[in-house]
């Protein structure tokens, strides 16, 4: 098999080639590099590529392997992070003109738990700014073409690591999922995307947008892939007091089990219950999407799940909660651009004779560093935190997201995992929905329950739907109770063992936009 | 629709006026044009009347509940702080992103006594 052929495959296959000594990192590191000065200039996955910096820790890599001492199984992988974690050295923007040229002074806990393993970063992908869209159009530089559809967003906020690999571009990416920021591209570009339990990886150095909704999560090949990222990222960390001490599994081990039950046609998830919330089918979900997730389903029942119908009453009402808590949690997260300490700043631009004043300096710089979507959600949090209207807004959010909880807690007595599709359609046009903010929003409906319960989910490839000459993926999302990835990991194996849609790719093409 | 006054009684099924837009601005500090405030009147206002549907529910508002984590207290030992610690910060890298420093100094506006815009 030659170089591009592995760098098309999962990433335990490219894990194998390393440790057989089949490749080198160089050779890996290279052939990605590669790839994206081929592809880049046409889906603007990668904003920042950091090929030197890569090659070097690609070399160290090749050493530490030749000597004996390999760091993990992840030592000499080449993969990329979403633009919002402090890399000290290295620039990190979110994707927003304020932070533009700004070099972390400090390390994220999860760039330097991968750091750890012998990873190599490859460079920062695309996202919405500071993570704020579903599709990827609001960031600073620009759009991510959908390598599906170079016409359609890829989704968002998460729309370049899903892209990167879609494209093959990487091994595994490094996201956010703040509202379905993992998931909904996920499902959007055909790969496999994890958003854990809210306190399993540490948000330490991931630059903040809704501190008490954002998780980091691997987006990557199958579903294995990202359990074995997940085990190498997650952990209590000292630093984010928000961080769970549950412990850290092997999960990829216990599905291998699973895996190999599937393959000799057992029943691998027998005992397994299944449930699907009514709320989350029917009407406002395309039937076609709808039909390729219920066929996913059927797949688990096949597989020996038992299914359950129930009804999650509260699951509609999520949405208006998540964007009450969001953009009020957003607004003070961003207070802390002000054009004084770090990034974009009229002071920088001023003349030597003319000075801002203090107002001026946070008023004029958020005014020229922000975008339109930060600007929006900054306001309506400063609208339903101020006084007056907290009690209305904020404090029924949360009285909301405190029943959501509960919902799901009693349902998960019930049934081990929920089913149910990731979006309401699929990838839609770029610039179709820009004018309509709160169309947008509407786009996160069944994905923001699970942030508002704090509880894991994955998106898994299940199928695509013919839309002109295009063909366009559909994820089936996999949700359990808290800190219960093993049950997806579970379920996601068995699905995976017996589909390949997750192993399909998309066409993709150098010429020029059309 | 009535402009929006600041009170809770009034709040309900009304949206954001462009005067209520210009002062979320202000208290946000950041300075909008009128076509800005023109047009996030009429996108926010969506939103509002859209998140307002949570007024028909009746919850309880339980006193003391935890967070999402259900973790409470949560305090770092009174140690000093490691030295790999990746929260250690050299005065070098955290003076780097000011805009205006020199030597050991940062330079910030005054808070009193400088020209304040309304």
């Amino acid at each position: 098999m030659n170089t591009l052929e592995l760098t098309s495959q999962d990433l335990q296959s490219q894990i194998q080639a390393l440790q057989t000594g089949q490749i080198t990192s160089v050779e890996l590191t290279k052939a990605y590099l590669d790839q994206i000065k081929k592809l880049n200039p046409r889906y603007n996955i990668f904003v920042r590529v950091e090929e030197e910096f890569a090659l070097q820790n690609a070399q160290a890599s090749d050493q530490r392997r030749k000597s004996g001492q390999t760091l993990s199984q992840l030592d000499g992988i080449p993969y990329n992070l979403k633009d919002v974690y402090a890399t000290k050295g290295l620039p990190t923007s979110a994707c927003s003109h304020i932070l533009e040229g700004w070099i972390p002074p400090y390390d994220a806990t999860v760039y330097h738990k991968l750091n750890q393993t012998g990873a190599v970063l490859l460079g920062k992908t695309n996202t919405d700014e500071f993570t704020m869209g579903v599709s990827t159009e609001s960031s600073y530089y620009g759009v991510t073409k959908n390598p599906w559809d170079p016409t359609r967003v890829p989704g968002g906020s998460s729309g370049g690591p899903a892209a990167s690999i879609a494209a093959r571009l990487s091994a595994f990416s490094i996201a956010t999922d703040t509202g379905g920021s993992i998931r909904q591209p996920a499902a959007f570009c055909n790969v496999t995307g994890l958003r854990p339990t809210y306190g399993r990886v540490s948000r330490f150095g991931e630059l903040a947008m809704a501190s008490s909704l954002d998780q980091t999560g691997p987006i990557a090949v199958s579903a294995m892939d990202t359990a074995l990222i997940l085990s190498q990222i997650a952990g209590l960390d000292e630093l984010d007091a928000t961080s769970s001490p549950s412990q850290v599994e092997n999960w990829a081990e216990s599905m291998q089990a699973v895996v190999k039950q599937a393959k000799a046609g057992d029943k691998s998830l027998k005992g397994v219950k299944v449930g699907l919330a009514k709320e989350y089918f029917g009407e406002g979900v395309d039937p076609r999407a709808e039909k390729l997730v219920r066929a996913a389903i059927e797949t688990l029942k096949s597989q020996g799940a038992e299914l359950v119908e129930l009804s999650l009453p509260l699951i509609p009402k999520a949405l208006a909660a998540y964007y009450i808590i969001c953009p009020a949690e957003v607004s003070s997260n961003m207070a802390r651009y002000d054009g004084v300490r770090y990034g974009y700043s009229v002071e920088r631009q001023a003349a030597a004779n003319q000075k801002h004043s203090l107002y001026d300096i946070y008023a004029k710089s958020r005014e020229q560093g922000f975008g339109a979507e930060v600007k929006r959600r900054i306001m309506l949090g400063t609208h339903v935190l101020s006084a007056g209207y907290f009690d209305a807004y904020y404090k029924k959010a949360e009285a909301l997201r405190q029943a959501v909880s509960a919902q799901f807690s009693e349902a998960f007595q019930q049934v081990d995992v929920l089913a149910a599709p990731v979006s309401p359609a699929f990838a839609f046009v770029i610039g179709s929905k820009i004018d309509d903010p709160l169309a947008m929003y509407m786009e996160d409906i069944l994905t923001v329950p699970l942030n508002i319960g704090g509880i894991p989910g994955i998106s898994l490839p299940c199928g695509t739907i013919q839309e002109s000459n295009s063909h366009l993926p559909v994820g089936l999302q996999i949700m359990a109770d808290k800190f219960r990835e093993d049950r997806i990991f579970k379920v996601s194996a068995a699905f995976q063992t017996v589909t390949d849609w997750h192993l399909q790719q998309p066409n993709l093409s150098l010429t020029k936009d059309e | 629709m009535s402009n929006l006054k600041n009170s809770p009684a009034d709040h309900v099924a009304e949206g954001l006026s462009k005067s209520e837009v210009e002062h979320l601005g202000h208290l946000a500090r950041m300075s909008l044009t009128e076509e800005e405030i023109a047009r996030y009147s009429s996108q926010l206002t969506n939103v509002v009347e859209y998140v307002d549907q949570l007024q028909e529910l009746d919850l309880p508002i339980q006193a003391g509940a935890r967070g999402v984590t259900g973790l409470s207290n949560v305090v770092k030992a009174d140690l000093p702080r490691e030295k790999e610690s990746l929260a250690n910060l050299e005065f070098a890298d955290a003076q780097a992103g000011f805009p205006l420093s020199s030597g050991r100094l940062i330079e910030v506006r005054a808070v009193l006594g400088g020209e304040v815009e309304g």
